[in-house]
Parts: structure tokens; sequence; C-alpha cells
């Protein structure tokens, strides 16, 4: 008796000091979908090294806020429209379109264009529910905080947040694959964006800027090639090494030199004395600029 | 005493679902994206251990913008959270934490002028082990 009810503690105990935000995402349409991703051979790199790339992806806000600054003006023409989403029938296709329209949103949130940022949220949170990780958008907040102008930079918050603890979730539910989609399908759209934008109207830092993607190219194909075994996967790879191609003639010159730190009131400043300069030709910058516009309509029209 | 034993049994096997439980990322963001005050928030890196050991994250800063670091721990002495940024050879930047002073500065903000990747190494002082997010945000110099 004495037994039973150090069990029945014991129980009661771990069920109460179980974590309450687990949702319930383990219903059939889940498991099926995760038998659908799941079919992988090996990777080649670590399931480790795959999260930790993934989350050393810059952010699209970067290059948003680099072209707000700039002074061009928000273009909705760039954008890839809501209404596409209606054309993205498989789970990778959604992934990646979803990566895309992430990074459309960034754009849209610098610009503060809160009722295009609802509309694009809203097509992100169809997709996401097709995908079974619509419940990182809560939509109705979204409408509250985009109709109080005062509170934009929380939209702004909120949508990456969210972007976030979605990603989050998809590594640790082992669904790296649409991970990889998202973050590619979000890089490509912003490196796309600043080419659109510096074809209009020159700009040093955007230019800079687009050939510093060289780095985060590299990174984006060690996670692509990690499942070419997936023929969605292998094609993918082989549009991004032509890509690659192009970028392989940029140089970034890397010069060190050591930093200096010093305390001002409290708080630490560092001075960073280190450089990196590039060399890209508008030759080199016009082939980029085709590659990416080519590699992204096949993604945006797909069907 | 064999009353004593099970009795301790139990405890010792809830505890760490307890102290798991009671590490709730989302509510350190929520209190702590504030502090970012005018940067952008890009990631929050949440971070929770038993016992002090470290662990590293990567991110690629972007030259002309600078890169905000924000440790955000329980507050709990023994418990806090100390953030090193190491340069893409991995030779350290800057820390959070003063060894000289024995002082805990509230965020590490870093312009950059060489793009490439960085690290942010993250742990916690004494020996417990701690929870935490590790907070970055940005902005155009």
């Amino acid at each position: 008796m004495k037994n039973l009810i150090y069990i029945s503690i014991i129980s009661g105990l771990l069920l109460f000091s179980c974590n309450g935000k687990q949702t319930n995402t383990e219903s059939q349409d889940i498991n099926s979908i995760l038998a659908e991703e799941t079919n992988e051979t090996e990777l080649a790199i670590s399931e480790e090294s795959m999260n930790d790339i993934i989350q050393s992806l810059p952010s699209p806000l970067e290059i948003a806020t680099l072209i707000k600054e700039s002074g061009i003006r928000f273009n909705k023409n760039f954008l890839n429209p809501t209404e596409n989403a209606d054309n993205y029938s498989t789970d990778t296709d959604k992934a990646l379109a979803m990566g895309i329209y992430s990074g459309d949103l960034g754009y849209i949130n610098i610009y503060e264009k809160s009722t295009t940022a609802i509309s694009y949220l809203g097509t992100v949170k169809k997709i996401a529910d097709d995908l079974k990780i619509g419940q990182f958008f809560d939509i109705e907040l979204i409408k509250r905080i985009a109709s109080n102008s005062k509170k934009l930079d929380s939209l702004l918050y909120i949508s990456t947040i969210s972007f976030e603890k979605m990603d989050r979730y998809l590594r640790e539910q082992k669904r790296s694959k649409l991970s990889v989609l998202l973050v590619t399908g979000t890089w490509l759209e912003s490196v796309y964006l600043a080419t659109e934008v510096v074809n209009n109207a020159p700009n040093k830092d955007l230019f800079d800027r687009i050939a510093e993607q060289k780095t985060v190219l590299d990174q984006i194909l060690l996670i692509v090639s990690a499942y070419e075994a997936d023929p969605f996967f292998d094609d993918l790879n082989q549009k991004l090494n032509k890509l690659k191609a192009e970028y392989d003639k940029v140089t970034i010159e890397y010069n060190y030199v050591e930093p200096e730190t010093k305390e001002v009131n409290g708080r630490l400043v560092i001075v960073d004395n280190s450089t990196t300069t590039v060399k890209m030709t508008d030759e080199q910058l016009f082939n980029i600029r085709q590659i990416i516009k080519q590699i992204r309509t096949d993604i945006i029209s797909s069907s | 005493m064999k009353t004593i034993r099970k009795l301790f049994f139990v405890v010792a096997l809830i505890i760490p679902h307890a102290l798991n439980a009671q590490c709730d990322s989302d509510t350190f963001l929520d209190n702590c994206a504030a502090k970012l005050d005018t940067y952008t928030f890009i990631k929050a890196f949440n971070t929770s251990m038993r016992k002090t050991q470290t662990v590293e994250y990567s991110y690629v800063f972007s030259k002309g913008s600078t890169y905000l670091i924000i440790p955000c721990d329980e507050g709990i002495e023994g418990r806090r959270m100390i953030v090193n940024l190491y340069d893409r050879n991995h030779k350290l930047i800057a820390s959070t934490y003063n060894k000289r002073k024995k002082t805990f500065y509230p965020d590490l903000a870093y312009p950059c002028s060489a793009t490439g990747v960085y690290y942010m190494e993250v742990t916690f002082d004494g020996s417990k082990g701690g929870c935490g997010v590790c907070l970055l945000g940005f902005k155009k110099n």
C-alpha cells in the first residue's frame, strides 16, 4: 500500500512539473507528415552542425534596413504576390515559398506597412497551417497590434519572434528539412530585393552587402546539399551552385587588427579595427542578379 | 529509515523536472526584449544548463551595423550568464564579465567593420549552471 502511494506521488508530480506549454501536435496528420519528411538517408553533416548553421544565417531585417536607409521608397511590386500561395501544393514548395514570404515580411515591416504586413502574415499563417506549424502565428493579436500605429515596432517584434519560434520548433521536431527550405527561401528573397533595389538606384552599402552574401551562400549550400539525396533538394542545390560559380569570382579581403575595449559609464564599448573589402564588378553583380531572379521565379511560380 | 529513503528518492526524481519547467525561455524573452531599446531584435539563443558548461552560437555579422548582445538570466548570484564574443578565428573580442573587477556588464555593443561569422560563447558563473536567453539585436551605424 505504501509503495502504491509513493508511485502515485511520483506519477502525479512528474505530470505536474512538465512544461505546460507543450502543444498537442501529435495528431495522426502530424505523424503522416513526419513520416514523409523523415524518409531521409544519413545526412552529410550532423544535426548539431545543421542547427548551428541555420541559427547563424542573417535576419532578412538587416538587408531590409539597409534598403530603407538608402532612401529608396517601398515598392510592393518587388514582393511575391499573396495570390501565388494557392500555387504551392507540396510541403517542400510551401516551405520554400514561406521563406520567400518571410523575406518579404522583413521588407514590409521595416517600412512599417502594417496593412500589407497583415495580408502577408495571413498568407504565411495559411501556409504554416498546411504544414501543421501555424500555432506560432496569432493573427488576432497581430491585427490588434497593427491597428495601433504606436506599436508597429511590436508588430515587427511579434513577426520576427513567431518565425524564430517556428524555426526552432521545426528543428526540435526533427523537421529540419523544412527549416532548411524556410531559411533558404528567406535568404534568397532578401538578396533578390537588394539586387532589384541596387539595379534601380546604385548604392555602395547595398552593393557591398550583396557581395558579402558570398559567405552566407557557402553556409546555405552546406545545409541544402546535406539533403541532396532528395530530388527536390538536389535540384535546388544545382541552382544554388550556379549562383556560387558567379560568387566565386567575387573577392572579400579580410584585414585583422586587434580590437579595443573600454568602459564608458559602466557599459562595455568595443572599437573594431578589422576590415573587409569587397571586389565585385558591375558585370558580376548583373550576373548574380539574373541568376537569383531565375531561381526565385522558379520557386514562386511552382505549381 | 526506509520511509526516509523512499521520500528522498521521490524528491530526487522530481527536482530536475521542476527545474526544467521553471526555465521558461519565452518569459525571459518577453521580459528582456525591452532592453533592446532602439536596436532591432534578430535572435534569441535559449540556454539552460544544470552545471556550468559552455555552449557556442554563431551568427554572420555584417560591417556597417552595430550588434547588441544582451545576457538575460534569472539574476541569481552564482547563476549569472556570461557571453564571450569571438571573431572568425576564435580570437576573443570581448566578454560581458570583467574578471578583474568581478563585474557583469548589462550588454555588449559591437560595431562591426569586418563581415564574417562571429561566435557567442554562453556560460554561467559559478558551478551550478543556469537558465536564460542571450538576445541579439542590431542597428545600422
